[in-house]
């Protein structure tokens, strides 16, 4: 039998799963505290690591997941869709995406938890978003070559770096785990937010 | 509490009072498990193509292969289902760990002491004629269907792990010969028990009560004084105690930790959020094949109202024909209806934590309106950003990033590095 995975659905139950799926996105998200810009942006104050402990053990939890599926034939890895790396616009985007961020103290997918539980600032970084993509639309054909520069194909980091995905993924944990730790002492010990601001919390 | 204390109740009053018996989880659960057990044994029966083995006629096997189409999607719709069911009591078994298998199974479904086999002999005995002894009280469930869920929980695992062994080929193929055998067996045996448990349930007038109490969780208590009366004396005595004032303050009810979880004002720690996060995320790329996002379905959306205002200029825009393309629906797209379920899944969790409210966050030396314009800023800006970069920190970070997309890091850490320079130079808005 070939792998169970991924599914293919029906129209009905594509629409289904995607709404289910997303409620669940939702919901962590806004149980982990990501409808507060004032809880994301005290990442960036090394206040709180919340972000980063949510954000790698997610990763980290379906990294690991996927590999172990894919060792076991459950999941065709092959049928998994690896976005497309642009090196420079990804890049820039990051920088844009970053600055956006302490700028309005949301990322999209967080603004519209925050949006959708009655933060009015959320909603106006909404609109944002939709005036920026708009922006970006208009001046997507003259920044066009800039924009598909450093074009690699779905390249993964354990394809660059010719280590099997498992490696990888391995990698990745203990990677998340020494983050981890970092983050744990940053709130606690090493006062990081105090040292770089020059007053408490 | 010597027999001579044996309380004598008027059976009258008895017969009116209803006594609580099952929880509302443990009835979702068994009707969960019925239908599961339905399902798997109608396409198991007819799954079994060996002439030596198949005991249902030709007519119900092409029967039900013709249902699913073939036998391999019927194959298919058994492995789903049978998943669905090792999620389900997997759940259970995590999150209800002291509350449904200590409790509940442990405690209360197999736990056969010297009452119970005596009970068993004096039954067989009475049926086969050779005594008139009375049968000795039951706790909450009596032996005979503590012998069923003992029988059951010793096959359920061996039924869960030689399924996924044959599922999946796992292991040599002598193992997987011998799960084949296994799993055979194992439900050979529910089967037994369960046709014994389905008659006393379903047809067994004196069992009438046990039914509708997987219902609506109650029995009356006539039933429980009669047929569960070590149970019965516990529910009574707790009752006096509380009347008289004596006892331990009346239990109360202490919310299960997953309600409490969720009804919690706090914000979760970051690594549960994120545990969950993780599963749903692993859930997606399972069933849909891609990761999670943002920014793609604002894409879509608006694309989609360029394609009603300006049909004419959105597909010929080198940019928004990417998404606009006559024939093609624009908002046919996972991310569409999955922010859908974003928003609904972000007020359920706003509504349970009591975080509904109109309100700003903002940093205490700014105004309001300055907060709303810098978020709007702050909104357009990210969204070329993430429109450039193909993704946001949920579709291409936090998706790409489980797929292990070169891109995801490099997008991961100029993100962080533009957040945490920013804050520095813009320290007066948040802090």
């Amino acid at each position: 039998m070939t792998a169970l995975f991924p599914l293919s659905l029906s129209t009905g139950a594509f629409v289904f799963a995607a709404i289910a799926l997303g409620f669940f996105f939702g919901f962590f998200l806004e149980r982990a505290g990501f409808s507060s810009s004032l809880k994301l942006t005290a990442q960036f104050y090394f206040k709180d690591w919340g972000v980063l402990k949510v954000m790698f053990s997610a990763i980290v939890v379906a990294c690991l997941g996927l590999a172990w599926l894919s060792l076991a034939g459950i999941v065709d890895f092959s049928q998994i869709y690896v976005p497309d790396a642009y090196l420079w616009p990804q890049l820039a985007g990051g920088l844009l995406l970053g600055a956006g961020f302490i700028l309005g103290g949301y990322c999209p997918g967080t603004a519209v938890v925050a949006g959708a539980i009655g933060k009015l600032d959320a909603l106006f970084f909404l609109g944002g978003i939709f005036a920026g993509i708009f922006g970006f639309g208009l001046v997507e054909p003259s920044i066009h070559s800039f924009n598909v520069s450093g074009a690699l194909g779905p390249l993964t980091l354990p394809q660059w770096l010719n280590i099997s995905h498992g490696v990888g993924a391995f990698a990745l944990a203990v990677i998340a785990l020494g983050a981890f730790w970092a983050a744990e002492n940053s709130e606690g010990k090493w006062q990081l937010f105090r040292k770089t601001y020059g007053r408490e919390q | 509490m010597s027999s001579a204390t044996q309380v004598q109740p008027p059976l009258r009053d008895l017969s009116q009072r209803m006594i609580k018996k099952h929880h509302v989880a443990i009835i979702l659960l068994h009707w969960f498990n019925a239908i599961t057990w339905l399902i798997e044994l109608t396409t198991g029966a007819a799954l079994i193509s060996s002439e030596h083995f198949r005991f249902v006629p030709v007519w119900f096997v092409t029967m039900i292969t013709e249902v699913s189409g073939t036998r391999a999607n019927l194959l298919r719709f058994h492995i789903a289902a049978g998943l669905t069911w090792i999620t389900v009591f997997a759940v259970y078994a995590i999150f209800g760990w002291q509350t449904y298998f200590h409790q509940e199974v442990l405690e209360r479904e197999v736990a056969l002491d010297k009452d119970d086999f005596n009970w068993l002999r004096i039954r067989v005995l009475r049926i086969l004629g050779r005594s008139n002894e009375p049968l000795p009280p039951q706790g909450i469930y009596n032996a005979g269907q503590k012998m069923f869920a003992l029988m059951v929980y010793v096959m359920i695992p061996v039924i869960m792990g030689t399924g996924l062994v044959m599922a999946f080929h796992w292991g040599p193929m002598t193992l997987v010969g011998w799960a084949v055998v296994l799993h055979f067996a194992a439900v050979a045996v529910v089967v037994s028990g369960l046709m014994v448990h389905v008659y006393m349930g379903a047809v067994f007038p004196e069992e009438k009560p046990a039914f509708f109490s997987m219902l609506t969780g109650m029995v009356p208590e006539e039933f429980a004084y009669k047929h569960h009366h070590k149970w019965w004396k516990e529910v009574k005595m707790l009752e006096e105690l509380h009347a008289a004032g004596l006892a331990e303050p009346r239990p109360v009810p202490r919310p299960s930790r997953l309600a409490a979880a969720l009804r919690m004002k706090e914000h979760w720690p970051g690594y549960w959020a994120g545990f969950g996060l993780g599963l749903t995320l692993l859930a997606t790329f399972l069933i849909v094949g891609q990761g999670l996002g943002a920014s793609g379905g604002f894409t879509r959306y608006l694309a989609f109202v360029l394609s009603l205002v300006a049909p004419g200029y959105a597909s010929a825009h080198p940019y928004w024909s990417n998404y606009v393309q006559p024939g093609q629906p624009v908002l046919m797209d996972f991310l569409v209806f999955e922010l859908i379920g974003v928003a609904l899944g972000g007020v359920v969790s706003g509504w349970l934590a009591g975080h509904l409210k109109w309100t700003t966050d903002k940093g205490p030396r700014i105004s309001p309106r300055t907060r709303w314009a810098l978020a709007f800023l702050g909104g357009a800006i990210s969204g070329a950003g993430a429109r450039l970069a193909r993704g946001c920190t949920s579709g291409l970070a936090l998706s790409g990033g489980s797929v292990l997309s070169a891109g995801a890091f490099v997008f991961m850490l100029s993100v962080f590095a533009a957040g945490f320079i920013g804050a520095y130079f813009l320290r007066r808005i948040w802090l």
